[in-house]
């Protein structure tokens, strides 16, 4: 069988935290859309759903570890320039479902490829089929707020491959 | 083209007057926020603290130019 050479892998992410604002907690979770692109140096992630953000790695496991610390930077961008709950959550959600055709189109054929067996899953990566992705921003009271609303030290296992 | 090369910012902010003219670039505490058309792209890196013109990586330019449909200029300008 024919495979895909030199193409990008479609993969899939969640992401969830809290984050302080100006006068709100919010807690953001999202399953949001890569694609990944080896390189002789490393791994290049560029988002498709948020489409304007990427991250570069020299391994996807350290790329998977980089991505939330990079995403929480953005959010706090975002606190720090909203004044209310309503216009941050909206700003996330703008930032969620902001892309471009270009990359959009590539990964709808990267996830033909890999469901069709042309291109093979990344190592270590599970295959996860029937995914549907979304981006849910809430407001949190402090009597919502449990010990189980820090943020963990360490993230394993972000990603996995679209099928 | 590797997405690991370096472009220096200022020659980033020298292709934004030429293929996105009109854009507006605002600095927050961990990114530069650059807008174009009805477009905003909220997660374009400040490169290393305490330079002035710090290098920033290709891929990050390339995203954000294919983001902003400008990648065919971009390259043009940059070698990216």
């Amino acid at each position: 069988m024919d495979t895909v050479k030199s193409a990008a892998w479609p993969l899939l992410f969640t992401y969830n935290g809290p984050v302080f604002g100006n006068g709100f907690l919010s807690y953001v979770e999202l399953c949001g859309k890569l694609l990944a692109v080896q390189e002789t140096e490393g791994v290049w992630l560029e988002g498709v759903n948020p489409g304007a953000f990427a991250i570069g790695a020299t391994t996807l496991e350290k790329a998977s570890q980089t991505l939330p610390e990079a995403l929480t930077k953005v959010f706090v961008d975002f606190a720090e320039t909203t004044d209310s709950f309503e216009a941050f959550k909206r700003t996330v959600e703008d930032f969620y479902e902001a892309t471009d055709p270009e990359t959009t189109s590539a990964w709808d054929r990267a996830v033909e490829a890999v469901r069709d067996g042309l291109m093979p899953v990344p190592e270590g990566l599970l295959r996860k089929p029937g995914w549907k992705c979304f981006v849910r921003v809430t407001e949190r009271s402090l009597d919502q707020l449990t010990p189980r609303d820090n943020p963990p030290v360490v993230f394993n296992r972000q990603l996995a491959a679209a099928a | 083209m590797s997405s690991f090369g370096q472009v220096p910012l200022k020659d980033v902010w020298a292709m934004l007057e030429q293929c996105a003219p009109d854009h507006s670039i605002q600095e927050r505490t961990h990114h530069y926020c650059i807008s174009y058309g009805e477009k905003s792209y909220p997660a374009f890196p400040k490169g290393e603290h305490e330079k002035q013109n710090p290098p920033i990586q290709k891929g990050h330019v390339r995203k954000m130019a294919r983001f902003f449909g400008i990648l065919e200029c971009a390259k043009a300008a940059l070698s990216i």
